[in-house]
């Protein structure tokens, strides 16, 4: 029986302890099994399984989509390509924009704030001060 | 038999505990809710893009800054916010107030059109046309690299294939060089049963629901065990709010871009050809051993993506005499991201780089 002067047992410690243990010993289990040549084998072939079934549902919904008239994912992608090209020319005028900015002559209003490159570490810059 | 009034130290434990748990809980919950979290808020511009890409320059925070500009290169894996995950645990927050003059290169997540870039489109192409940009913008004729997981090994890339880069120091971040040394993504990656031309063939970039299953088996019981240990330090707001928000970044997972992920499995998963020496790029050989400027790598004692024996070789292969090895505790994100970081690596990679950032 326990009495008053009988130190509270730390559950939480102990759950703790436990925890972490169990957590080890199940990642070393499944890690080993994971590790061997069958694993990657079946890893290999259920990943042929899927991207055959992926294939597959792309062709069908592919001709589907034709038959219906209906843009395929290919010809939203080719869309997007296009889009694309357009961002990119885009960004290069941006780019040449901002460098032309920069390259004229600072008016108070483009000018950027920049502060001073000169930061020394605190160790260097306080030996600086003593000297 | 022991009776409540037996043991008030458990009873009050309990009570303590619980209340804990309701109050820290609505915190919690405030995380969990949260569609949108604040990630990545450290003020920035954009200064270039190609594509998907886009370069950042973070706003200066202090009167002076180190002359020396900090490019980061970031990786393809995953979202880029890892380093700047919220205000108070960001890493590129911290760089900027220690005064750093901080740009990073954020890949974007790959569009079908990526399907087609391939390793040379990063390190000959998109890196090196970045560095221009950040030496353009910061007026210096200089630079110092920071790489994180693949970024660090795109870094390596850029710097074998470029000899003369101006890239005055290296900082590389759990980085992997030797690939057999990737644990079970070695084993699964087995040329004998992973058919890789058929899943880029057949799906284009590899989905982010691939990648972060994969990710979820390397620790199969993480899923599991995850909140039980956040309920353990329910008491740790810092811990709470930042096992969220790593939490969060880690299911936040992007697709890996197609070509790139072919080259990767056969060259460097099969061929290990960064560590033998013999990986070509654009038809230019990527030369690690000729890769001479100061150099320091830092990796984590439980990382379990990119395990111990994967990053150690980098600094191995390089030139420089002036280098260093930094095992920290922790794993492959808290390295870098949460209160891990920030007593760990963060003061040693300011040590570390502000002397060579003058």
């Amino acid at each position: 029986m326990s009495t008053n002067e009988t130190a509270a047992p730390d559950f939480s410690e102990a759950w703790r302890q436990w925890a972490t243990q169990s957590e080890r010993q199940w990642n070393e289990f499944f890690n080993q099994m994971m590790g061997t040549e069958e694993f990657s084998q079946s890893l290999g072939r259920n990943l042929d399984v899927f991207l055959h079934f992926q294939k597959t549902m792309n062709e069908a919904m592919g001709s589907f989509f034709t038959a219906m008239n209906v843009p395929t994912r290919t010809d939203v992608l080719a869309l997007g390509d296009r889009m694309l090209a357009i961002e990119n020319r885009l960004a290069a005028l941006e780019a040449q924009l901002s460098a032309a900015l920069a390259a004229a002559p600072a008016n108070g209003t483009n000018a950027k704030a920049r502060p001073k490159r000169t930061r020394r570490p605190p160790a260097a810059a306080e030996g600086e001060t003593a000297n | 038999m022991t009776t409540a009034s037996a043991s008030p130290d458990v009873a009050s434990q309990v009570q303590t505990t619980v209340d804990t748990i309701l109050r820290r809980g609505l915190v919690g919950l405030e995380y969990i809710s949260l569609e949108d979290p604040q990630v990545g808020s450290t003020p920035k511009d954009t200064i270039h893009t190609d594509g998907s890409m886009k370069l950042y320059h973070y706003r200066a925070q202090t009167d002076e800054v180190y002359r020396v500009p900090l490019l980061v290169v970031t990786s393809l894996v995953s979202k880029p916010y890892i380093l700047d995950l919220t205000p108070g645990q960001s890493m590129m927050e911290f760089l900027v107030q220690q005064g750093y003059d901080v740009y990073l290169i954020d890949w974007g997540v790959p569009r079908n059109e990526d399907s087609s870039l391939r390793l040379e489109d990063y390190a000959l192409s998109r890196i090196p046309e970045c560095v221009d940009r950040v030496l353009e913008d910061s007026g210096e004729d200089e630079l110092n690299l920071l790489g994180y997981c693949v970024g660090g090994s795109l870094a390596l890339m850029y710097m074998g294939t470029h000899p003369e880069a101006p890239v005055g120091n290296m900082v590389c971040l759990t980085t992997p060089v030797n690939f057999k040394g990737m644990g079970l993504f070695s084993q699964w990656t087995d040329e004998r049963y992973f058919d890789v031309d058929r899943i880029v063939d057949t799906l284009g970039n590899v989905p982010g629901e691939i990648l972060l299953s994969a990710f979820d088996m390397l620790r199969p019981t993480g899923r599991l065990t995850s909140p039980i240990q956040v309920l353990d330090r329910i008491r740790d707001d810092k811990y709470v709010k930042s096992f969220m928000m790593v939490d969060r970044w880690a299911a936040d997972q992007i697709p890996f871009p197609g070509e790139a992920f072919r080259q990767m499995v056969k060259e460097l998963y099969w061929k290990n050809a960064m560590l033998e020496g013999t990986l070509e790029l654009g038809g230019q050989r990527v030369d690690l051993s000729g890769i001479d400027v100061p150099m320091i790598h830092a990796m984590a004692q439980h990382d379990h993506i990119v395990p111990y024996e994967a990053a150690k070789p980098a600094l191995e292969q390089v030139a420089s005499a002036d280098t260093e090895e930094v095992v920290l505790r922790g794993g492959h994100a808290s390295l870098v991201a949460g209160g891990n970081a920030m007593y760990r690596l963060w003061p040693k990679l300011d040590q570390w780089l502000s002397v060579r950032s003058i």
